[in-house]
Protein backbone atom coordinates (compact mmCIF):
# COMPACT_ATOMS: atom_id res chain seq x y z
CA UNK A 1 0.00 0.00 0.00
CA UNK A 2 1.79 2.95 -0.73
CA UNK A 3 -0.82 5.92 1.49
CA UNK A 4 -0.16 4.54 5.14
CA UNK A 5 -2.54 5.52 7.54
CA UNK A 6 -1.28 7.03 10.63
CA UNK A 7 -2.96 6.97 14.09
CA UNK A 8 -5.35 4.70 15.05
CA UNK A 9 -7.29 2.67 12.46
CA UNK A 10 -6.95 -0.32 11.50
CA UNK A 11 -7.17 -0.35 7.61
CA UNK A 12 -10.66 -2.46 6.82
CA UNK A 13 -10.31 -3.95 2.89
CA UNK A 14 -12.23 -6.16 1.78
CA UNK A 15 -13.74 -7.75 -1.40
CA UNK A 16 -16.87 -5.97 -3.80
CA UNK A 17 -19.95 -7.55 -2.82
CA UNK A 18 -20.69 -8.33 -6.53
CA UNK A 19 -17.50 -9.12 -7.78
CA UNK A 20 -15.32 -7.07 -10.35
CA UNK A 21 -16.52 -5.32 -13.30
CA UNK A 22 -15.36 -6.78 -16.12
CA UNK A 23 -12.98 -4.54 -18.28
CA UNK A 24 -15.02 -2.33 -21.15
CA UNK A 25 -12.15 -2.77 -23.96
CA UNK A 26 -14.55 -1.88 -26.63
CA UNK A 27 -15.69 1.13 -25.27
CA UNK A 28 -19.71 0.06 -26.21
CA UNK A 29 -20.65 2.26 -22.71
CA UNK A 30 -18.65 5.08 -23.14
CA UNK A 31 -21.49 7.31 -24.43
CA UNK A 32 -23.63 6.59 -21.63
CA UNK A 33 -20.68 7.09 -18.58
CA UNK A 34 -20.04 10.47 -20.88
CA UNK A 35 -23.67 11.68 -20.42
CA UNK A 36 -23.39 10.87 -16.88
CA UNK A 37 -20.03 12.67 -16.07
CA UNK A 38 -21.73 15.84 -18.14
CA UNK A 39 -25.01 15.83 -15.68
CA UNK A 40 -22.65 15.14 -12.71
CA UNK A 41 -20.65 18.45 -14.41
CA UNK A 42 -23.72 20.38 -14.42
CA UNK A 43 -25.18 19.59 -11.39
CA UNK A 44 -22.20 19.63 -9.16
CA UNK A 45 -21.56 16.44 -8.04
CA UNK A 46 -24.52 15.85 -7.02
CA UNK A 47 -24.93 12.60 -7.38
CA UNK A 48 -28.47 11.62 -6.35
CA UNK A 49 -29.59 14.08 -9.39
CA UNK A 50 -27.82 12.27 -11.68
CA UNK A 51 -28.92 8.35 -11.23
CA UNK A 52 -31.06 7.72 -13.86
CA UNK A 53 -27.91 8.33 -15.90
CA UNK A 54 -25.89 5.68 -13.61
CA UNK A 55 -28.91 3.42 -14.16
CA UNK A 56 -29.06 3.56 -17.77
CA UNK A 57 -25.17 3.00 -17.59
CA UNK A 58 -25.34 -0.14 -15.77
CA UNK A 59 -27.95 -1.18 -18.12
CA UNK A 60 -25.70 -0.62 -20.75
CA UNK A 61 -23.21 -3.21 -19.29
CA UNK A 62 -25.71 -5.82 -18.67
CA UNK A 63 -27.03 -5.12 -22.24
CA UNK A 64 -23.30 -5.58 -23.56
CA UNK A 65 -22.30 -9.10 -21.19
CA UNK A 66 -20.17 -6.57 -18.99
CA UNK A 67 -21.55 -6.90 -15.81
CA UNK A 68 -23.95 -9.87 -14.66
CA UNK A 69 -27.85 -9.67 -15.23
CA UNK A 70 -29.79 -8.17 -11.83
CA UNK A 71 -32.78 -6.59 -11.21
CA UNK A 72 -31.48 -3.12 -11.03
CA UNK A 73 -34.39 -1.73 -8.30
CA UNK A 74 -32.18 -4.59 -5.69
CA UNK A 75 -29.17 -2.11 -6.71
CA UNK A 76 -30.71 0.85 -5.20
CA UNK A 77 -32.59 1.99 -8.42
CA UNK A 78 -35.96 1.63 -7.78
CA UNK A 79 -38.36 4.59 -7.74
CA UNK A 80 -38.89 4.22 -3.87
CA UNK A 81 -35.75 4.88 -2.95
CA UNK A 82 -35.49 8.38 -4.08
CA UNK A 83 -33.14 10.47 -2.19
CA UNK A 84 -35.25 12.92 -0.02
CA UNK A 85 -34.12 16.06 1.51
CA UNK A 86 -30.53 15.89 0.63
CA UNK A 87 -28.60 18.69 2.57
CA UNK A 88 -25.14 20.32 1.41
CA UNK A 89 -22.67 20.26 4.02
CA UNK A 90 -22.02 24.01 4.73
CA UNK A 91 -19.18 23.75 6.75
CA UNK A 92 -20.58 25.77 9.30
CA UNK A 93 -19.35 23.61 11.97
CA UNK A 94 -15.62 24.53 10.49
CA UNK A 95 -16.60 28.41 10.39
CA UNK A 96 -17.78 28.43 13.57
CA UNK A 97 -15.42 26.73 15.90
CA UNK A 98 -16.31 23.59 17.61
CA UNK A 99 -15.20 22.62 21.19
CA UNK A 100 -13.73 18.49 20.19
CA UNK A 101 -16.36 15.62 21.93
CA UNK A 102 -19.22 18.16 22.11
CA UNK A 103 -20.97 17.16 18.99
CA UNK A 104 -21.34 13.50 21.04
CA UNK A 105 -25.31 13.81 22.13
CA UNK A 106 -25.83 10.26 22.71
CA UNK A 107 -25.22 8.96 26.28
CA UNK A 108 -22.47 6.75 27.28
CA UNK A 109 -22.99 3.11 27.55
CA UNK A 110 -21.45 3.24 30.56
CA UNK A 111 -22.52 4.25 34.15
CA UNK A 112 -19.16 6.33 34.73
CA UNK A 113 -19.13 7.62 31.91
CA UNK A 114 -22.64 9.19 32.11
CA UNK A 115 -23.15 12.87 34.10
CA UNK A 116 -23.97 12.66 38.00
CA UNK A 117 -26.87 14.26 38.31
CA UNK A 118 -28.85 16.32 35.27
CA UNK A 119 -28.51 19.64 35.02
CA UNK A 120 -24.38 20.10 35.85
CA UNK A 121 -23.18 20.69 32.38
CA UNK A 122 -25.20 23.87 30.86
CA UNK B 1 41.80 -9.53 60.55
CA UNK B 2 40.80 -11.90 62.12
CA UNK B 3 41.22 -10.10 65.78
CA UNK B 4 38.51 -7.68 64.34
CA UNK B 5 35.96 -10.88 63.53
CA UNK B 6 37.08 -12.30 66.66
CA UNK B 7 35.42 -8.66 68.59
CA UNK B 8 32.81 -8.76 66.00
CA UNK B 9 32.00 -12.46 67.40
CA UNK B 10 32.35 -11.59 70.97
CA UNK B 11 30.56 -8.50 70.62
CA UNK B 12 27.49 -10.78 69.06
CA UNK B 13 27.68 -13.63 72.25
CA UNK B 14 27.29 -10.86 74.34
CA UNK B 15 24.22 -8.69 73.28
CA UNK B 16 22.60 -12.56 72.62
CA UNK B 17 23.21 -13.40 76.63
CA UNK B 18 22.31 -9.98 77.61
CA UNK B 19 18.84 -10.53 75.05
CA UNK B 20 17.92 -13.98 76.49
CA UNK B 21 18.37 -13.27 79.92
CA UNK B 22 15.55 -10.79 79.38
CA UNK B 23 11.83 -12.36 80.74
CA UNK B 24 10.34 -11.06 77.23
CA UNK B 25 12.29 -13.58 75.38
CA UNK B 26 11.50 -16.32 78.05
CA UNK B 27 8.15 -15.75 77.46
CA UNK B 28 8.47 -15.15 73.32
CA UNK B 29 11.39 -15.17 71.66
CA UNK B 30 11.97 -18.96 71.96
CA UNK B 31 8.98 -19.23 69.70
CA UNK B 32 11.29 -18.05 66.52
CA UNK B 33 11.58 -20.69 64.27
CA UNK B 34 15.40 -21.83 63.48
CA UNK B 35 15.91 -21.53 59.87
CA UNK B 36 18.95 -23.48 58.30
CA UNK B 37 21.47 -20.72 57.66
CA UNK B 38 22.33 -20.96 53.96
CA UNK B 39 25.67 -20.19 52.83
CA UNK B 40 26.66 -17.32 50.33
CA UNK B 41 26.81 -19.58 48.01
CA UNK B 42 23.77 -21.44 48.19
CA UNK B 43 22.15 -18.33 48.14
CA UNK B 44 24.09 -17.27 45.21
CA UNK B 45 23.06 -20.58 43.46
CA UNK B 46 19.05 -19.75 45.01
CA UNK B 47 19.18 -16.22 43.45
CA UNK B 48 20.78 -17.43 40.09
CA UNK B 49 17.78 -20.18 39.77
CA UNK B 50 15.38 -17.48 40.73
CA UNK B 51 16.95 -15.38 37.69
CA UNK B 52 16.85 -18.07 35.24
CA UNK B 53 12.94 -18.88 36.00
CA UNK B 54 12.26 -14.80 35.41
CA UNK B 55 14.19 -14.70 31.99
CA UNK B 56 12.24 -18.29 30.68
CA UNK B 57 9.32 -17.44 31.94
CA UNK B 58 8.83 -13.98 30.38
CA UNK B 59 10.29 -15.77 27.01
CA UNK B 60 7.56 -17.94 27.25
CA UNK B 61 4.99 -15.14 28.11
CA UNK B 62 6.12 -13.50 25.15
CA UNK B 63 5.70 -16.55 22.49
CA UNK B 64 2.40 -17.35 24.40
CA UNK B 65 1.39 -13.40 23.82
CA UNK B 66 1.14 -13.93 20.24
CA UNK B 67 -1.57 -16.29 19.66
CA UNK B 68 -3.52 -15.07 22.95
CA UNK B 69 -4.21 -11.92 21.51
CA UNK B 70 -4.84 -12.59 18.41
CA UNK B 71 -8.06 -14.81 19.71
CA UNK B 72 -8.62 -11.49 21.96
CA UNK B 73 -9.18 -9.63 18.82
CA UNK B 74 -10.89 -12.01 17.29
CA UNK B 75 -13.63 -12.31 19.82
CA UNK B 76 -13.85 -8.73 20.83
CA UNK B 77 -13.38 -6.77 17.45
CA UNK B 78 -10.96 -4.80 18.55
CA UNK B 79 -9.74 -2.65 16.49
CA UNK B 80 -11.97 -3.45 13.47
CA UNK B 81 -10.71 -6.82 13.33
CA UNK B 82 -13.11 -9.03 11.39
CA UNK B 83 -14.82 -11.89 13.08
CA UNK B 84 -15.25 -15.14 11.91
CA UNK B 85 -18.43 -16.07 10.19
CA UNK B 86 -19.96 -18.90 12.57
CA UNK B 87 -21.90 -21.15 9.86
CA UNK B 88 -24.60 -23.07 12.23
CA UNK B 89 -24.38 -26.99 12.69
CA UNK B 90 -20.90 -26.70 11.20
CA UNK B 91 -19.03 -29.11 13.48
CA UNK B 92 -15.54 -27.97 12.33
CA UNK B 93 -15.58 -24.46 13.86
CA UNK B 94 -17.17 -24.55 17.49
CA UNK B 95 -15.05 -22.35 19.40
CA UNK B 96 -12.38 -23.18 21.01
CA UNK B 97 -12.18 -22.89 25.56
CA UNK B 98 -10.34 -19.79 25.02
CA UNK B 99 -12.92 -18.59 22.86
CA UNK B 100 -15.86 -19.38 24.41
CA UNK B 101 -13.88 -17.66 27.99
CA UNK B 102 -12.95 -14.65 26.28
CA UNK B 103 -17.04 -14.10 24.61
CA UNK B 104 -18.44 -14.43 28.13
CA UNK B 105 -15.78 -11.51 29.18
CA UNK B 106 -15.76 -9.37 26.51
CA UNK B 107 -19.51 -8.65 26.74
CA UNK B 108 -18.67 -6.99 30.14
CA UNK B 109 -15.86 -5.04 29.48
CA UNK B 110 -15.89 -1.66 28.09
CA UNK B 111 -14.90 -1.93 24.60
CA UNK B 112 -16.83 0.30 22.37
CA UNK B 113 -15.46 0.19 19.07
CA UNK B 114 -17.56 -1.11 16.50
CA UNK B 115 -17.47 -4.36 16.11
CA UNK B 116 -17.08 -5.81 12.08
CA UNK B 117 -19.40 -7.82 10.86
CA UNK B 118 -18.49 -10.65 8.00
CA UNK B 119 -21.43 -10.60 5.49
CA UNK B 120 -22.48 -13.72 3.88
CA UNK B 121 -23.22 -13.55 -0.14
CA UNK B 122 -27.34 -13.87 0.88
CA UNK B 123 -27.41 -11.40 3.86
CA UNK B 124 -25.31 -8.91 1.57
CA UNK B 125 -27.12 -9.28 -1.00
CA UNK B 126 -30.79 -9.06 1.29
CA UNK B 127 -29.34 -5.77 2.52
CA UNK B 128 -28.41 -4.13 -0.66
CA UNK B 129 -31.93 -4.90 -1.55
CA UNK B 130 -33.86 -3.24 1.42
CA UNK B 131 -31.09 -0.28 1.23
CA UNK B 132 -32.93 2.94 1.32
CA UNK B 133 -30.67 6.20 1.40
CA UNK B 134 -31.74 8.48 4.49
CA UNK B 135 -34.15 11.23 4.46
CA UNK B 136 -33.09 14.31 4.95
CA UNK B 137 -29.49 13.41 5.47
CA UNK B 138 -26.17 15.48 4.79
CA UNK B 139 -24.36 14.77 1.98
CA UNK B 140 -21.24 13.30 2.27
CA UNK B 141 -18.26 14.24 -0.61
CA UNK B 142 -16.33 11.00 -1.73
CA UNK B 143 -12.71 12.37 -3.06
CA UNK B 144 -11.00 10.33 -5.46
CA UNK B 145 -6.97 9.85 -5.08
CA UNK B 146 -5.09 7.81 -7.41
CA UNK B 147 -1.58 6.35 -7.05
CA UNK B 148 0.48 4.36 -9.75
CA UNK B 149 3.74 2.18 -8.96
CA UNK B 150 6.70 4.16 -10.52
CA UNK B 151 7.54 1.19 -12.68
CA UNK B 152 4.45 0.92 -14.41
CA UNK B 153 3.82 2.93 -17.26
CA UNK B 154 0.51 3.70 -17.01
CA UNK B 155 -1.48 6.59 -16.60
CA UNK B 156 -4.72 6.57 -13.64
CA UNK B 157 -6.69 9.26 -13.02
CA UNK B 158 -10.39 9.71 -11.60
CA UNK B 159 -12.68 11.00 -13.88
CA UNK B 160 -15.05 12.71 -11.89
CA UNK B 161 -12.58 14.21 -8.45
CA UNK B 162 -15.41 13.64 -5.85
CA UNK B 163 -19.40 12.74 -5.82
CA UNK B 164 -21.85 13.63 -3.24
CA UNK B 165 -23.64 10.89 -1.83
CA UNK B 166 -26.16 10.43 1.05
CA UNK B 167 -25.57 7.49 3.04
CA UNK B 168 -27.57 4.48 1.52
CA UNK B 169 -27.57 6.05 -1.63
CA UNK B 170 -25.53 3.37 -4.68
CA UNK B 171 -23.59 5.62 -6.48
CA UNK B 172 -21.00 5.09 -9.87
CA UNK B 173 -17.31 6.62 -10.34
CA UNK B 174 -15.20 6.17 -12.76
CA UNK B 175 -11.15 5.77 -13.41
CA UNK B 176 -9.29 6.02 -16.30
CA UNK B 177 -5.98 4.01 -17.62
CA UNK B 178 -3.84 4.43 -20.27
CA UNK B 179 -1.16 1.83 -21.12
CA UNK B 180 1.82 4.56 -22.34
CA UNK B 181 4.09 1.42 -23.37
CA UNK B 182 4.46 -0.72 -26.34
CA UNK B 183 3.70 -4.04 -24.14
CA UNK B 184 0.62 -5.44 -23.09
CA UNK B 185 0.69 -4.66 -18.96
CA UNK B 186 -1.00 -6.37 -16.13
CA UNK B 187 -1.80 -4.73 -13.07
CA UNK B 188 -3.44 -4.90 -9.74
CA UNK B 189 -5.47 -1.72 -7.82
CA UNK B 190 -5.72 -1.99 -4.21
CA UNK B 191 -7.79 0.63 -2.49
CA UNK B 192 -7.59 2.27 0.87
CA UNK B 193 -10.38 4.70 2.59
CA UNK B 194 -9.70 7.65 4.77
CA UNK B 195 -10.51 8.14 7.61
CA UNK B 196 -10.05 4.80 8.68
CA UNK B 197 -12.54 3.67 11.06
CA UNK B 198 -15.25 4.79 7.87
CA UNK B 199 -13.70 1.79 5.51
CA UNK B 200 -16.06 -0.41 8.05
CA UNK B 201 -19.02 1.56 6.17
CA UNK B 202 -17.88 1.80 2.86
CA UNK B 203 -19.52 -0.90 0.34
CA UNK B 204 -18.50 -1.75 -2.83
CA UNK B 205 -20.66 -3.45 -5.00
CA UNK B 206 -18.56 -3.95 -7.50
CA UNK B 207 -15.27 -2.23 -8.24
CA UNK B 208 -11.90 -3.04 -10.52
CA UNK B 209 -9.41 -3.96 -7.53
CA UNK B 210 -7.91 -6.96 -6.48
CA UNK B 211 -7.94 -8.63 -9.66
CA UNK B 212 -5.30 -8.67 -12.27
CA UNK B 213 -6.65 -6.18 -14.98
CA UNK B 214 -4.55 -6.24 -18.46
CA UNK B 215 -4.17 -3.28 -20.88
CA UNK B 216 -2.69 -3.57 -24.79
CA UNK B 217 0.16 -1.75 -25.34
CA UNK B 218 -1.59 2.13 -26.03
CA UNK B 219 -5.04 1.34 -24.26
CA UNK B 220 -7.49 3.27 -22.28
CA UNK B 221 -9.83 1.94 -20.39
CA UNK B 222 -12.69 3.44 -18.07
CA UNK B 223 -13.12 1.63 -14.79
CA UNK B 224 -16.26 1.82 -12.82
CA UNK B 225 -16.63 1.90 -9.12
CA UNK B 226 -20.18 1.11 -7.95
CA UNK B 227 -20.26 1.65 -4.06
CA UNK B 228 -22.69 2.79 -1.35
CA UNK B 229 -22.05 4.01 2.27
CA UNK B 230 -23.67 2.20 4.81
CA UNK B 231 -26.81 3.86 6.66
CA UNK B 232 -25.04 2.67 9.89
CA UNK B 233 -22.67 5.26 9.67
CA UNK B 234 -25.31 7.54 11.52
CA UNK B 235 -25.44 5.10 14.36
CA UNK B 236 -21.63 5.54 15.36
CA UNK B 237 -21.21 8.24 17.22
CA UNK B 238 -17.30 8.10 16.01
CA UNK B 239 -17.54 8.72 12.76
CA UNK B 240 -21.21 10.35 11.87
CA UNK B 241 -20.27 13.81 12.18
CA UNK B 242 -17.66 13.19 9.16
CA UNK B 243 -18.23 14.51 5.59
CA UNK B 244 -15.58 14.01 3.72
CA UNK B 245 -14.43 10.46 2.69
CA UNK B 246 -11.51 9.56 0.35
CA UNK B 247 -10.96 6.39 -1.53
CA UNK B 248 -7.77 6.05 -3.05
CA UNK B 249 -6.60 3.72 -5.39
CA UNK B 250 -3.06 2.37 -6.31
CA UNK B 251 -2.10 0.64 -9.43
CA UNK B 252 0.56 -2.07 -8.99
CA UNK B 253 2.29 -4.24 -12.05
CA UNK B 254 1.61 -7.72 -11.86
CA UNK B 255 3.10 -9.00 -15.23
CA UNK B 256 4.67 -7.44 -18.35
CA UNK B 257 4.63 -9.24 -21.48
CA UNK B 258 5.74 -8.63 -25.80
CA UNK B 259 3.09 -9.55 -27.42
CA UNK B 260 3.92 -9.82 -30.69
CA UNK B 261 0.93 -10.98 -32.62
CA UNK B 262 -1.34 -7.88 -30.86
CA UNK B 263 0.85 -5.32 -32.62
CA UNK B 264 -1.10 -5.27 -35.65
CA UNK B 265 -4.42 -4.85 -34.31
CA UNK B 266 -3.51 -2.23 -32.25
CA UNK B 267 -1.88 -0.15 -34.17
CA UNK B 268 -5.91 0.65 -35.33
CA UNK B 269 -6.98 1.82 -31.82
CA UNK B 270 -7.52 4.96 -31.35
CA UNK B 271 -5.49 6.86 -28.85
CA UNK B 272 -8.06 8.27 -26.65
CA UNK B 273 -6.40 11.60 -24.47
CA UNK B 274 -6.37 11.86 -20.87
CA UNK B 275 -9.32 14.22 -19.62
Amino acid sequence: MSSISMGSGKQVVRPPQRGIFPLDHEASCQSKMEDYLLCLKKEKDVHHKCRDLSRDYLQCRMDHQLMARENLDDLGFSPDKQVQGAREYDLRKEKEGFVAGKHIDKESKWWWQRPWGKGWEN
Amino acid sequence: MSSSRDAQKAAYEYYRKQQESTLWFKLFGNRRKKRPQMSAAERNIALAWYAAAVVIGSLGATYAAVPLYKVFCQTTGFGGTTQRVRIEGDGSSQPGVIESFLESVAGKLPITTARVHTWTDEEAAAKLASLKPVANADMMTVRFDTTVSDILPWSFVPVQLDVKVVPGETALSFFRVTNHSDKAITGVATYNVHPPKVGLYFQKIQCFCFEEQRLLPGESVDMPVFFFIDPEILDDPQVSYIRSITLSYTFFQTDEDDDDEDNDKDSEKKKKSVA
